[in-house]
């Protein structure tokens, strides 16, 4: 057992500190990473209730509860730095990176905690395949929110679409490592390849934002 | 490989096939609003079936628990309205009747999908969304004059019948339930066909891509109706019409967008 708690507070204290002394942009990349490490934690205590209400297995849970859970807390955070302080969609792509960029790095501190790091491989895979996979989704999730605002078509519906896809992205990875073998192996690659495909997307997107 | 699993394969090359295309138009801006959310929708549809289709191959004897591919199945119904009700304005008013009419359809069929599979909140939750596409889809039929006052009293019959059979198997004797059973099929697929022969009809015909759209969008309602209702061949079978009502969709859409 982890005192996950114990855990973020010891991290998140230099980060809060760091805050005093940096400004603008950078600030709000820091309140971002932070929430997306306690968004991180929030995930993990609803999953667990959920997968104790109905009576899954712990594997069971994480394959299946998980990602839906995850996803919904990490649109949720987005939608409110949307709602609060209307940011530009430059702003909102730099802040769903660090929601999805936090809620990654807490979630491997808490796995290297509990699981060990003495292969570094491993560890290396680890980092690899779920840390870009919050940021792909999350990251696609801001892509989608921008390009509906831009058509004028925000609606209840076009946010459920994103949250969907976002949703059976991190499901499949979850399902595809969760055996071993041939799929696992293409589970770890899928992050990474769609990160490639999308970044020709937020390299066009981005440039359009500046422009 | 067994049946199911061929044509879901099936289905999740078609689904690609058609988002490749769609994304095609949108890059080119061929494609409006209506033709992004389509894409959208034919997205999470696409990536539900790979799901499934993943599940399938690692645990083919365990029953799948509730998982995000049935909320990315929400999605899609939801998009799919969307992507209707995206292009010109819906008169909800002008259609209250038939608006009242599908609502009442969709919810006698989520009372006979909690009569036979027990999932109570999944099939509410999958009704809502059901209820608001058939909404979508009435008003948009009924705004547009696709069917005439014949046509509609057809429609209303055809899926009072359905209902009140389907009602009836809980309630009379085996055998008899299964004739009644055999008679809702026959109705099902009829009316299958006569969607998608107007589905093709009015694809083919140049001057009228409003009843294309309609009707191509109708189909797939219907389909998708007869899927929910059907078992072992008769969903098969209903699983391969519905594979053919996404192209027609989409062709529906790109030349209502290409005639604009």
């Amino acid at each position: 057992m982890i005192y996950a708690e114990n855990i973020l507070l010891c991290i998140v204290v230099p980060f809060i500190i760091s805050m005093f002394f940096v400004r603008g942009e950078v600030r709000r990349y820091l309140v971002a990473f932070l929430l997306g490490m306690g968004a991180s934690l929030i995930s993990a205590y609803i999953s667990g209730f959920v997968g104790l209400v109905s009576v899954m297995s712990e594997n069971d849970t994480s394959i299946f509860i998980s990602p839906m859970v995850e996803e919904t807390i990490k649109l949720i955070l987005l939608l409110f730095f949307l709602i609060l302080i209307v940011p530009k969609d430059k702003t909102l792509v730099m802040i769903a990176v660090a929601i999805g960029a936090g809620f990654s790095t807490f979630e491997n501190c808490c796995y290297i905690l509990t699981f060990g790091a003495e292969s570094l491989t491993y560890v290396m895979i680890r980092g690899l395949a779920v840390g870009v996979m919050h940021v792909v989704s999350i990251l696609s999730l801001a892509l989608w929110l921008i390009f509906i605002k831009r058509l004028k078509a925000y609606s209840f519906s076009g946010v459920v679409g994103g949250l969907s896809l976002a949703m059976i992205f991190h499901s499949l990875y979850n399902l595809l490592v969760s055996e071993p073998g041939l799929t696992r192996v293409i589970g770890y690659l899928l992050p990474l390849l769609t990160a490639l495909c999308i970044y020709p997307v937020f390299r066009r997107t981005v440039r359009s934002l500046e422009e | 490989m067994n049946a199911e699993v061929f044509l879901d394969l099936l289905r999740s090359i078609v689904l690609f096939t058609v988002v490749v295309l769609s994304v095609i138009r949108i890059r080119q801006r061929k494609g409006k609003l209506c033709m992004v959310f389509f894409a959208m929708a034919v997205s999470s549809l696409m990536l539900s079936e790979i799901y499934w289709l993943v599940y399938d191959s690692l645990r083919p004897d365990i029953r799948m628990p509730f998982a995000a591919n049935e909320v990315s199945e929400w999605a899609f119904f939801m998009l799919l309205g969307v992507s209707l009700s995206s292009r010109s304005k819906l008169g909800f008013s002008e259609s209250k009747k038939e608006m009242f009419g599908a609502v009442l359809f969709a919810a006698a069929n989520v009372a006979l999908w909690i009569g036979w599979s027990g999932e109570w909140i999944q099939d509410i939750l999958t009704g809502f969304v059901y209820a608001y596409f058939l909404g979508v889809l009435v008003t948009k039929i009924k705004n547009e004059g696709v069917l005439n006052r014949l046509q509609w009293i057809l429609l209303y019959t055809d899926c009072f019948l359905l209902i009140a059979g389907q009602t009836a198997i809980f309630l009379i004797p085996e055998q008899l339930g299964k004739f009644v059973d055999l008679s809702c099929y026959v109705l099902l697929f009829a009316t299958c066909a006569v969607f998608l022969f107007a589905a093709i009809f009015y694809n083919i015909k140049k001057d009228k891509h409003e009843e294309a759209v309609c009707y191509s969008y109708s189909a797939f309602a219907w389909v998708a109706t007869t899927m929910y209702m059907s078992a072992d061949i008769f969903y098969l079978m209903a699983m391969f019409l519905s594979i053919i009502c996404f192209p027609l969709m989409y062709i529906s859409i790109k030349r209502e967008v290409t005639e604009e």
